[in-house]
């Protein structure tokens, strides 16, 4: 289709228009049709609106609390009072109150601070709402909460709650004047039975808040939690002065462990640091041995590693000796014994083995002070050893108590912060139920005209339905055509087609042949 | 939009010389005049200049070089048969005309012996098979007209297509007429098209202005092309101009 898509001319475009005018106009009476039809008899309704506001009792003491500003009060406060009015108790006290005109507030009952909803009300109600929940649903849908700014403003003062309430035929009998007034009059007091019914509800939900937490405070645990503490504290410090200093890591050890485990890792591991010192001992010994050996006999040096890597004075000369030795070795099959230089090598030679001598002697006094530090070492762990297997029976059982006083402790430290959070939330709770926030109606409810209800505005839509209805008529005429196959011109048929055009006949009514 | 009975308008009764039917119980339909006698069909003044454009085009513009044309259409109910007629009847009644043969080869649906008001009687299924000379098989419209209707076809319509003897016949009529025009089938129903365009060699295509997608007739002109004709041109019929005609030099 595409080599065959002609550039459209004006008279294309007329072509597909005049082509298809009647469907387009059939289109185009169809939308203006219903939309007209709809916006005719479409249900009008009455409009009845109350206005709220929300006041802070006091300027609340900014000192009080990080988090109880005016500001955040009545921000948090608006969005929960939606969910609160919009609650299946509020709508559907509203109703009852609707039904049954006896519970209804007087003229001005709904304005005082402290209304409360009927005791029958009250009683009535859970099986009300567990009847009519379709119709409480379908008041949720009438019913809107307006705060200037748009449904998530941050901070409003001002709400409005508005109700619509639809011109219905089922007011009862009497004559339609009649009917309507009726039902103007019950949007009006629907509006202010919900204001009523919500006001009440929030009253109930502010002090059922303050009361829990004036219950708590009254408690006064967090007195008793820090006399716990004390306690524990007390009897764990008793009890680690009988233990004595020396065993208290042990006892903490022991008691984590229970008695047998506890004492034979102990025992493990006083026994595993004595064989370190006592190989470390050997170890020391035997290096005392070679540098014996090694003074005994000068002439052989042979100083062990260890030694001459600890002292660097002692590496050093090995080194200047082997130099020397070196230096000599390779003079002496050239030079004869009184060469100058031979001798001085000679004599340097005997002077640096001299001093050798006497490092490894000192190093030899070293090692005996390591050797006795390592021996003391030694003394004292078995010492220990033989002091802990002695008082290991005495230790066990009160290690174990050691132990648990010190969980009892710490449980008895974690109790107290919860208690300390507990009480800071409720000190909060009753500093702001001392300085709760009002909410007081500004207009009782509006007043709808019953004889001139809300309706759709007519020419708008019927303004919108011709437009639109062009619109569609237009693309139905356009898409009709684009997927339209047949040949229309002679232009389409060569162009597609590739044959010429031979003649073109025009349609000349039904293919009658009469011969009379 | 004048009726298509407008176009084929009755005239003065000749007294023509017709093969007798062979049944005289036949129901012949729309005969109530004397034996003998016959109203000649005629184009009305417009349909006449319309198809004596198409005839000029189709046969004086170089297009065709043989005697013979061949009328399809690609579906059916295109209004083959009436352009058919129409053509045939175009300059047929004057002196010094062309000699024409208007042949119904349309073995599925004929309908130009209705449309012309003549008798089933002998016609092509006889010349072909039963050996019928074209002489005999011939009916007379008026001086330079002869029409071959179908005849009875029963159920020898594949006999009939057998190509010699359709050759042959189509050779004597050469030598007969100087033109020759044949209705046939839909050629994307019937394989009669494709036979006869391989004999035939020169096809006029029909179009059916709103109704036929191009597709349809692209495949109409394959087949008419596999079977080894040429497309000499189109037809466009049943045309619509929904624009008035005013805007036509305007827009």
């Amino acid at each position: 289709m595409a080599d065959t898509y002609t550039s459209r001319t004006l008279r294309e475009l007329l072509r597909i228009v005049a082509s298809r005018f009647l469907g387009m106009v059939i289109l185009f009476a169809v939308i203006v049709g219903a939309v007209t039809a709809a916006s005719l008899y479409a249900p009008k309704w009455y409009r009845s609106e109350v206005q709220l506001m929300a006041t802070p009792a006091r300027v609340s003491n900014p000192l009080a609390g990080p988090s109880t500003s005016q500001h955040e009060q009545v921000t948090l406060f608006v969005m929960t009072q939606r969910e609160i009015l919009f609650s299946e108790s509020v709508l559907g006290a509203a109703l009852l109150m609707l039904e049954k005109p006896q519970y209804a507030p007087q003229a001005d009952g709904s304005r005082s601070a402290r209304f409360q909803l009927p005791a029958g009300l009250r009683k009535e109600l859970p099986d009300f709402i567990a009847a009519n929940t379709d119709k409480i649903r379908r008041l949720k849908d009438r019913l809107s909460v307006v705060t200037p700014g748009g449904p998530d403003a941050a901070f409003t003062q001002t709400f409005k709650v508005v109700v619509d309430w639809p011109e219905t035929r089922q007011n009862g009998d009497g004559d339609r004047a009649q009917r309507r007034r009726r039902a103007a009059e019950q949007c009006r007091q629907l509006a202010d039975y919900i204001v009523a019914a919500y006001l009440a509800r929030y009253q109930q939900l502010e002090a059922q808040r303050t009361e829990a937490a004036r219950k708590f405070l009254e408690k006064k645990s967090l007195a008793e939690a820090e006399k716990r503490v004390e306690e524990a504290k007390a009897a764990l410090e008793a009890e680690a002065a009988t233990l004595g200093a020396d065993l208290l890591p042990v006892a903490s050890i022991v008691g984590k462990q229970g008695i047998d485990s506890g004492v034979a890792r102990l025992v493990t591991e006083l026994e595993s640091s004595i064989s370190t010192v006592e190989a470390r001992l050997a170890e020391l010994t035997a290096l005392r041995r070679a540098v014996e050996r090694q003074l005994k006999e000068p002439e052989q040096l042979a100083v062990p590693d260890e030694i001459a890597s600890s002292s660097p004075v002692i590496a050093e000369l090995l080194k200047r000796i082997a130099q020397l030795e070196m230096k000599i070795s390779g003079l002496t099959p050239k030079f004869t014994d009184e060469y100058q230089e031979l001798q001085t090598t000679r004599s340097e030679l005997r002077n640096a083995r001299l001093d050798l001598i006497r490092e490894l002697q000192r190093q030899l006094r070293r090692l005996d002070d390591s050797i006795a530090v390592k021996e003391a070492e030694k003394a004292h762990l078995t010492a220990r050893l033989a002091k802990f297997t002695r008082d290991m029976q005495r230790i066990g059982p009160q290690a174990i108590r050691y132990s648990r006083l010190q969980e009892a402790l710490q449980a008895a430290i974690d109790h107290y912060n919860q208690q300390e959070k507990d009480y800071l939330e409720s000190v909060r709770a009753e500093s702001l139920a001392q300085d709760p926030v009002l909410v007081s109606v500004v207009d009782s409810a509006s007043r709808p005209d019953p004889d001139r209800p809300r309706r759709p505005i007519l020419w708008l839509n019927i303004l919108i339905a011709c437009i639109s209805g062009l619109v569609l008529s237009l693309v139905y005429a356009f898409l009709a055509d684009h997927f339209d196959h047949t040949i229309k011109s002679v232009d389409e048929a060569e162009r597609y087609l590739g044959a010429p055009v031979v003649a073109s006949v025009p349609k000349m009514g039904r293919h009658i042949l009469q011969m009379q | 939009m004048s009726d298509l009975e407008d176009m084929f308008e009755p005239n003065e009764p000749i007294s023509a010389a017709a093969a007798p039917s062979n049944d005289p119980s036949d129901d012949v339909p729309v005969l109530t005049l004397p034996a003998g006698s016959r109203r000649a069909p005629r184009l009305s003044g417009r349909a006449s200049e319309m198809f004596h454009g198409m005839w000029a085009s189709i046969f004086y513009s170089g297009r065709t070089t043989g005697k013979t044309v061949l009328l399809t259409s690609a579906a059916r109910r295109e209004g083959v048969s009436t352009i058919a007629c129409g053509l045939a009847l175009t300059d047929t009644d004057v002196e010094g005309g062309p000699r024409v043969a208007l042949v119904d080869f349309n073995l599925r649906n004929p309908a130009i012996h209705r449309m012309l008001g003549l008798r089933e009687g002998p016609g092509l299924v006889e010349a072909l098979a039963d050996g019928l000379s074209p002489a005999e098989a011939a009916q007379k419209i008026n001086r330079n007209l002869d029409v071959f209707t179908v005849g009875a076809i029963g159920s020898r319509s594949l006999e009939v297509l057998r190509s010699d003897a359709v050759e042959k016949f189509f050779a004597q009529l050469d030598e007969l007429y100087d033109q020759v025009l044949v209705d046939s089938a839909a050629a994307n129903h019937y394989p009669d098209a494709q036979v006869l365009a391989g004999v035939l060699k020169e096809v006029v295509l029909v179009v059916h202005s709103d109704l036929t997608p191009r597709e349809a007739v692209a495949q109409a002109k394959k087949r008419i092309e596999a079977g080894g004709g040429r497309v000499v041109g189109l037809v466009l019929n049943m045309r619509t101009f929904p624009i008035p005609n005013f805007l036509y030099r305007i827009v």
